[in-house]
């Protein structure tokens, strides 16, 4: 059988390159919690080979059962840091997954996506003028900055522009910016969602417009810095939208960590002492797909007398979260089993402040906690500095 | 009546037991691509595949198969390439990796008792963590369990200095092929030597209490490039002959360099390549390296900066990082007198260029007189005929050790049992044969290889016909 998308993917090789050693089974997180071969990256790319030859053994169909095995995966990216052949297994991840899509056999819940996205421009279905809905307790102050010229442009994400338990995110980042003395301005309603979804679906054949439609509204505000606080934003505009346009973007794009590390070297940020022991998760997308590692340290570090540990596993050794990849769209409570394991390495080393710096992490550490009754306290990187100068 | 797998739920619960064909088709092989013309020799496929999670269920799987006659195959991280953990004709795939808690860290005794479904690189960072450490250990440490290698020899990283794995095992704990928990060495009329290299024909080994260190001092690794590859030699065996304390030692020739850097990897320009390591106490080093560095200093060759060999020590577990040149890599695993190490480089160059095969050599000295040596040769298992007739290339290498005295190297499985005779005497063999009848009078623990290869047709699979493929194989290939 042929797996069309892999061939245009460049992929197919990579299934023979794979030594089957196994090395990725000790870091896989979703290989953790279930335990057999078959959710291990090790198992999947042999699936692949199988169907591409299956010699002597019975053929395996591609059906949904089949399918649905390729969504338990948060893409973290962390199985290609161990690969001995140093596979781009989160290419051939999002490879086969458009395979996935092309034969029409997405889980449901992905369907509902593209939906939501055709309809409304973000994953939630929620009529896009409501955008601002996590700016309600500041109104007027916001309405200044919509779609003003500006040099500095904070795309505020699906996630925290809709999800009110997330709303303190893009809160702090506005708080931190007028410390600072920052101009800029945010879309609005006029803010359509990164398209990042799609491209972790397989399905970045249907971004092109979003990415079109974002880089030609940020343009037209004169924007030469884009700010994310979301990590899957940040590596869609970084790594997807110069690769679909074919050509740079013409604005630098960086993580609130990376510009928040640039505040603190021009001495833009008054930082007072917080209460607490703060420990830092690596989200998967900025830090190992990105390598961003040293500015969130960076950040944190600068607040004065913060007690700061590091995790038992860091920067590119950091274990997913479990919230990455669709996986908590796809199977939410194997999401919620790996966000659980967040917590014990937390407590393990003393911390009682969970930070990261994306949303989605937030989120599903957020539930973890909530679920296991436990006494972290789960804050964003722009939090803890929010928090740090004073509000 | 109930099915296979309705008969195992009962024993460990449904979560544990799977015969979905989805499943059973990635526990049916281990690292080696076969070519499906000789899978079809053997049922690779298992009819059934279960995650135990302690010895007692392990004991209740074992007397279920025996009274059914069942094939029961141990499976670890199946990082070994022999076909060890590969059904040859059906049966119970046991999945150990679920079984991987450190039991206990005994300080004052300095062992540490596991569960061996736990991969070496998490034991040794847990030591770690408490400043200890396990000298001995695979280049497969990143996946492989200690189950798996105590089953299947247990010679590499740290041999040189603290012998094989087995002199570091002070007990182990075996669910017999009858069903029965048992305690080696305390258990009567057992011996703990036994069951290492037994392959899981003779039991499956569940804990093991292994002797631990206090984490070394100093890890000094020093990388050396040499400009001739006799001169590595000569250094190698000078340097085991005047050196007391060295731990590690591993080489590289030419060829695998070549690979390497034709893939953006590091790899300096030399004729061959060592690392030289050394551990313990700072003084020890020291002194070590005093001597170390009077014989390096004699030879025609350059040592690296201390990052790069740090960096060298680091990929100590990636020897097959050369695989993406390939995609397919295939290898000949041997072990050869130290003495004679050149010799067999030179014989080994002659088999390239006869073949016509890319190779780079690799080896980790693992005594003071023997030295591993692995030829990898890079192949396309997608060119079907090709592929197929690159296999006799192994046989040579294997050949050529056996010629100068070395032997086939890492135990047997299905690939490497025609060599039994060559390593064992016809009386030792005769012993194991016995050995395994009277603890497995069934025949049910992961049957049809090492003593004997049985094919799925209940044919056996002797050296003579092995050797008769592949001679025509040979000659097939030249019409390639």
């Amino acid at each position: 059988m042929e797996l069309i998308e892999l061939k245009k993917h460049k992929m197919e090789d990579e299934i023979y390159i794979c030594a089957q050693c196994g090395f990725c089974h000790e870091v896989c997180p979703i290989y953790e919690e279930i335990g057999w071969e078959s959710a291990s990256p090790r198992g999947k790319i042999y699936w692949l080979k199988h169907i591409l030859k299956p010699g002597p053994l019975p053929v395996i169909e591609i059906d949904k059962e089949f399918a649905n095995r390729f969504f338990q995966c948060t893409i973290c990216g962390h199985c290609s840091e161990v690969c001995q052949t140093k596979i781009n297994t989160p290419e051939l991840w999002k490879a086969i997954r458009t395979e996935i899509y092309q034969r029409g056999l997405w889980p449901d819940v992905l369907n509902e996506l593209i939906e939501a996205l055709k309809k409304e421009k973000n994953v939630y279905s929620m009529p896009n003028d409501e955008r601002t809905i996590w700016a309600m307790d500041i109104e007027e102050e916001i309405r200044t900055k919509v779609r003003k010229k500006a040099k500095v442009a904070y795309f505020v994400g699906c996630i925290s522009s809709f999800m009110g338990r997330l709303a303190d995110i893009p809160l702090s980042t506005v708080r931190i910016m007028e410390h600072a003395g920052i101009n800029f301005t945010v879309l609005g309603s006029e803010e359509w969602c990164c398209g990042n979804p799609l491209f972790l679906a397989g399905a970045s054949s249907l971004a092109e417009e979003i990415v079109r439609y974002n880089v030609a509204t940020l343009c037209k505000l004169g924007v030469e810095t884009l700010i994310t606080t979301c990590s899957g934003c940040y590596r869609a505009w970084k790594q997807e939208y110069p690769e679909i346009l074919k050509e740079d973007l013409g604005f630098e794009v960086l993580h609130v960590s990376q510009f928040l590390a640039k505040l603190v070297d021009e001495g833009k940020l008054k930082l007072r002492s917080i209460d607490g022991v703060v420990t830092y998760h690596d989200p998967c997308e900025i830090g190992r797909h990105c390598n961003i590692y040293e500015e969130p340290r960076k950040v944190l570090e600068n607040i004065p007398k913060i007690k700061f540990v590091e995790l038992p596993k860091t920067k590119k050794d950091c274990k997913c979260c479990g919230g990455g990849g669709m996986l908590k769209a796809t199977n939410p409570e194997l999401a919620a089993k790996i966000a659980s394991r967040k917590i014990d390495e937390t407590t393990e080393v003393g911390a009682n402040i969970l930070t990261s710096g994306c949303p989605a992490c937030k989120l599903n550490l957020m539930d973890a906690i909530f679920e296991r009754e436990a006494t972290v306290e789960m804050l964003d990187i722009t939090e803890v500095v929010a928090r740090a100068l004073g509000s | 009546m109930q099915t296979l797998r309705e008969e195992l739920y009962s024993i460990v619960g449904e979560d544990r037991v799977t015969d979905n064909l989805l499943e059973r088709i990635l526990y049916s092989h281990d690292l080696a691509p076969i070519p499906p013309e000789v899978l079809t020799l053997f049922k690779t496929l298992p009819d059934a595949v279960v995650r135990p999670t302690n010895a007692k269920e392990i004991a209740e799987l074992i007397k279920y198969a025996r009274k059914k006659k069942i094939p029961v195959i141990p499976r670890g991280a199946a990082s070994w390439a022999y076909g060890g953990a590969t059904p040859v004709k059906g049966g119970i795939v046991l999945d150990l990796t679920g079984m991987n808690k450190i039991i206990e860290i005994d300080k004052q005794e300095m062992t540490v008792t596991v569960e061996t479904g736990i991969n070496w690189k998490k034991l040794l960072e847990e030591l770690e963590k408490k400043n200890l450490f396990f000298p001995v250990y695979p280049t497969s440490a990143p996946s492989a369990t200690v189950g798996g290698w105590i089953c299947t020899g247990g010679l590499g990283i740290g041999s040189l200095k603290y012998g094989q794995l087995k002199e570091n095992v002070v007990e182990i704990e075996v669910v017999t092929p009858t069903g029965e928990i048992v305690q080696v060495p305390n258990k009567p009329n057992y011996k703990l030597d036994w069951f290492f290299g037994s392959e899981g024909t003779l039991g499956i080994i569940t804990k093991a209490t292994l002797r631990i260190h206090p984490e070394p001092e100093v890890f000094s690794p020093h990388a050396i490039c040499f400009n001739d590859t006799e001169q590595m030699c000569n250094a190698v065996s000078k340097i085991l002959k005047d050196s007391t304390k060295i731990y590690f030692i591993k080489f590289t020739d030419e060829g695998y360099l070549d690979i390497r850097r034709s893939l953006g990897l590091f790899a300096p320009k030399a004729a061959a390549c060592a690392l030289f390591v050394f551990e313990g106490s700072k003084k020890t080093v020291r002194k070590d390296l005093e001597k170390f560095h009077s014989i390096i200093k004699k030879m025609d060759c350059s040592e690296l900066d201390a990052e790069k060999s740090h960096e060298e020590w680091d990929e100590r577990f990636h020897p097959m990082r050369i695989k993406r040149a390939g995609p397919t890599l295939l290898a000949g695993d041997v072990l050869v007198p130290v003495s004679k190490l050149y010799e067999f480089f030179e014989r080994l160059w002659k088999l390239k260029e006869k073949f016509n095969l890319k190779m780079g050599i690799e080896g980790t000295v693992v005594s003071r007189d023997s030295t591993v040596v692995m030829p990898m040769f890079l192949s396309d298992e997608r060119k079907r005929w090709k592929y197929l007739t690159a296999m006799p290339a192994i046989k040579e290498i294997t050949d050529l050790a056996l010629k100068i005295g070395g032997k086939p190297y890492g135990g047997f499985g299905i690939w490497n049992s025609f060599y039994l005779d060559k390593v064992y005497s016809n009386l030792e063999i005769r012993k194991m044969k016995e050995r395994k009848k009277k603890l497995d009078p069934d025949n049910i623990m992961n049957p049809g290889k090492l003593y004997r290869v049985q094919t799925k047709f209940r044919v056996p699979l002797t050296a003579k016909t092995y050797n008769f493929f592949m001679f025509l194989l040979k000659i097939l290939r030249r019409f390639d």
